[in-house]
């Protein structure tokens, strides 16, 4: 079969590889539909995870059919359309029980791995470093998928795939995002990255409730996609000092929850950010903290930081003293996406939102290098990729 | 957890044990590095380490003097790339010999020339893969080394047996053997868990990764460890108590490779998250104090290895298999895609 490789770093390239088979008694193969490029591919291609090895399948964020399936496998059959979360969980666990489907503790058979980096290791996921597992990603034709009767969500006929696609990964992320803010009436949200996950955090900001959100990015047609599509008011932080508007936008208070929809390659401007790129290119921190900085300082006193943006590993200059003298939560999370799939697919079938307005380019699965290009370096306007393997 | 039991059965005496202090003692028992020895050295095994000593410290002069003819002499390239590490060499040697010949226990020495002999080896067979080597002369003097290190490696075992036997329980000093160890919380009832580790039966089927276990019957089974660079050690392991949802408790046999005791605890997990199991495991290597330190390194590794297998046992209990990922499909680094004609077990 064909697909999208990982062949070093800024190195992509459509492959042939053998197709696979069913390993565990509770996998699915899924021949995919569809699949998207994810903001955190970018990272994983960037080289700022580690554990990546040249030849690894890319892609968590998929669709398709159900062509075979494993002897224990009991709610999918063959010719079944799912979406599939990028998450792997087991529904068995602990963390599953209490549907923490991110911190699953058996779906990552390369735990000590993650385990030797961040303390205690979390769920595995496809198509994403070895350090989540080293599971085959879903930007290619065909994908196994485990754990079948936990994760995929099947589709209800008449639904496109463009409609439910992100349901895998950036629709359940950005409104996990959105929830860790417990949002109350009146509040107002701040969200830092105007790309697609952050485009879903404002979407569900206002389905959850928020008076106001104000989104902050500094590329005009984000910003302005942010301002027609998803309704935020809009900050270009090439234009305007963030801290200084968002106050004088909150009449001092500052926001009462901001979402970081940005991670670990943030850009800014000024000596802190000069700082941190040599920093991270000299490997002394992993994590550029510029939006995860500037998001804390402006968070008013007693609100809530929400990071749905990733990071890897280390930052430099964290202001903790910013955080523990002004009383901030700060939650964070690889999303539960199995948590969220349903409640969300019932907000797409009411028509309370249209997860769509974030696709600006549909390609076949050979132009995923062009994809990844038009992507990373913001070339013709691109938001959000689509590949088309079959 | 406060109360441990263990017999442990080692060089000639037993040691009934019921309490922390008592398992200390018995382990401070195997432990025989740092002491000052008085005892009675056999008159054979005196002379044989004392010409052990003197070769340490004549091999040593003649790398750091001549370093470049020894090079010649077991056939490495004969220019001046080898003698920064031939001078090394030299100093490790005089170091072993003068510490053999003064110390009044040698047996740490003794086991630093068994460690200096495998770096020798080592070093012989990279120097095989080079150009510009003597391949007829390598493979001569690497015979020399493994039969120098097979005597190296007698007279520090005699020295070891010797120094155990004729101190006492109480002059021991503290234990330091090293401990390998892991815990991991299990969603299911403690009777499940106990069962899946009961007599050791079904190690096999999870302990693959720290060491391979092969059952003889309900209290005994054999295991086999394996270590970085292809080296690997077993062991003949006893259960000696078995206590229902609490605790397996097992000992190396004597005269099986290494000398080794553990448990296996199980305790109910508190907010009724099912059981967690604590994996805790001596080790005592030959060499005393220098082969504790040198075992030590490997303490955590395998500590992570421990880890694997408990989560294997896990997900054995919870999901009924263990979990597959591309990248487990194959021993060692290998990228995440499907394998093409690959057996699947």
């Amino acid at each position: 079969m064909k697909a999208t490789c990982f062949m070093g770093r800024n190195s992509v390239k459509v492959e042939e590889v053998p197709d696979p088979k069913i390993l565990n008694a509770s996998d699915v193969i899924v021949k995919v539909s569809s699949t998207a490029i994810c903001g955190s591919d970018l990272h994983l291609v960037d080289g700022y995870i580690p554990t990546m090895m040249r030849g690894d399948i890319l892609g968590h964020e998929f669709m398709g059919e159900v062509v075979e399936a494993g002897s224990k496998v009991k709610t999918l059959k063959s010719g079944d359309r799912v979406v599939v979360p990028f998450d792997i969980a087991c529904g068995v666990c602990g963390p599953c029980q209490n549907e923490a489907y991110s911190l699953c503790e058996n779906s990552n058979p390369n735990a000590w791995m993650a385990a030797s980096m961040w303390g205690h290791a979390g769920a595995g996921a496809f198509g994403y470093s070895h350090l989540t597992g080293g599971y085959a990603g879903g930007q290619a034709e065909y994908v196994r998928v485990p754990f079948a009767d936990v994760g995929p969500l099947k589709v209800p006929d008449g639904m496109t795939d463009e409609q439910v696609l992100f349901l895998g990964d950036i629709f359940p992320t950005g409104y996990m995002g959105a929830e860790m803010c417990d949002i109350k009436p009146g509040d107002v949200i701040a969200v830092w990255g105007c790309g697609p996950v952050g485009q879903f955090a404002i979407a569900s900001a206002y389905l959850l409730g928020a008076e106001r959100v104000i989104a902050i990015d500094r590329f005009p047609y984000r910003l302005k996609m942010a301002r027609e599509k998803a309704g935020a008011e809009t900050i270009n932080y090439e234009e305007m000092d963030v801290l200084d508007t968002l106050k004088e936008m909150t009449g001092g208070r500052g926001p009462d929850a901001c979402i970081d929809a940005v991670g670990m390659e943030a850009h800014g401007h000024g000596p802190m950010w000069i700082y941190d790129r040599a920093m991270q290119a000299a490997r002394v921190e992993t994590d550029r903290g510029t939006a995860l900085r500037e998001s804390i300082m402006a968070c008013r006193n007693g609100g809530t930081v929400s990071i749905i943006g990733v990071y890897g590993g280390f930052m430099d200059k964290f202001p903790i003293g910013s955080i523990m003298n002004r009383s901030l939560t700060i939650k964070s999370g690889q999303c539960h996406v199995q948590r969220y799939m349903h409640p969300l697919l019932e907000r797409i079938q009411n028509g309370e939102i249209d997860p769509t307005f974030v696709i600006t380019h549909t390609l076949p699965l050979d132009d995923a290098p062009h994809g990844y290009d038009i992507f990373k370096n913001k070339l013709e306007e691109c938001e959000k990729v689509i590949l088309k393997p079959n | 957890m406060s109360t441990r039991s263990a017999t442990v059965d080692n060089a000639g005496w037993d040691v009934d044990v019921s309490n922390e202090q008592g398992l200390a003692a018995a382990r401070a028992g195997w432990s025989n590095g740092g002491q000052s020895h008085t005892g009675s050295i056999d008159p054979d095994l005196d002379r044989l380490t004392r010409a052990l000593g003197w070769f340490s410290i004549g091999l040593g002069v003649a790398q750091i003097v001549a370093p470049q003819r020894m090079a010649q002499i077991v056939g490495f390239a004969e220019d001046d790339t080898n003698v920064p590490l031939f001078r090394a060499v030299g100093v490790r040697e005089i170091a072993s010999g003068v510490g053999i010949l003064t110390q009044s226990n040698p047996s740490s020495w003794l086991w630093a020339r068994v460690g200096g002999d495998a770096m020798d080896l080592a070093l012989l067979t990279k120097a095989m893969g080079t150009d510009h080597a003597d391949r007829g002369r390598i493979a001569a003097a690497t015979a020399a080394v493994v039969g120098v290190t097979a005597i190296d490696a007698l007279a520090g075992m005699r020295h070891s047996r010797d120094l155990n036997g004729s101190t006492s329980l109480d002059e021991r000093p503290a234990p330091s053997e090293p401990r390998v160890a892991s815990a991991i919380t299990v969603n299911a009832p403690i009777a499940e868990v106990f069962a899946a580790w009961n007599g050791f039966r079904d190690l096999p089927r999870f302990m693959t990764d720290f060491a391979t276990v092969e059952v003889r019957n309900d209290r005994q089974s054999h295991w086999e460890a394996t270590l970085p660079a292809g080296m690997s050690f077993g062991w003949d392991v006893t259960i000696t108590e078995s206590k229902a949802n609490e605790r397996i408790v097992w000992t190396s046999d004597e005269g099986s490779g290494i000398e080794a005791s553990g448990e296996v605890r199980f305790n109910r997990a508190p907010g009724d998250r099912g059981t967690e199991i604590m994996f805790d495991a001596r080790f005592n290597p030959p060499g005393g104090e220098i082969g504790n330190k040198i075992a030590g390194l490997f303490s955590d590794p395998l500590g992570v290895k421990v880890n694997n297998d408990l989560r294997h046992a896990k997900q054995l209990i919870e999901l009924g298999e263990i979990v597959k990922s591309d990248d487990t499909m194959v021993k060692g680094p290998n990228p995440a895609r499907p394998i093409g004609d690959m057996r699947v077990t």
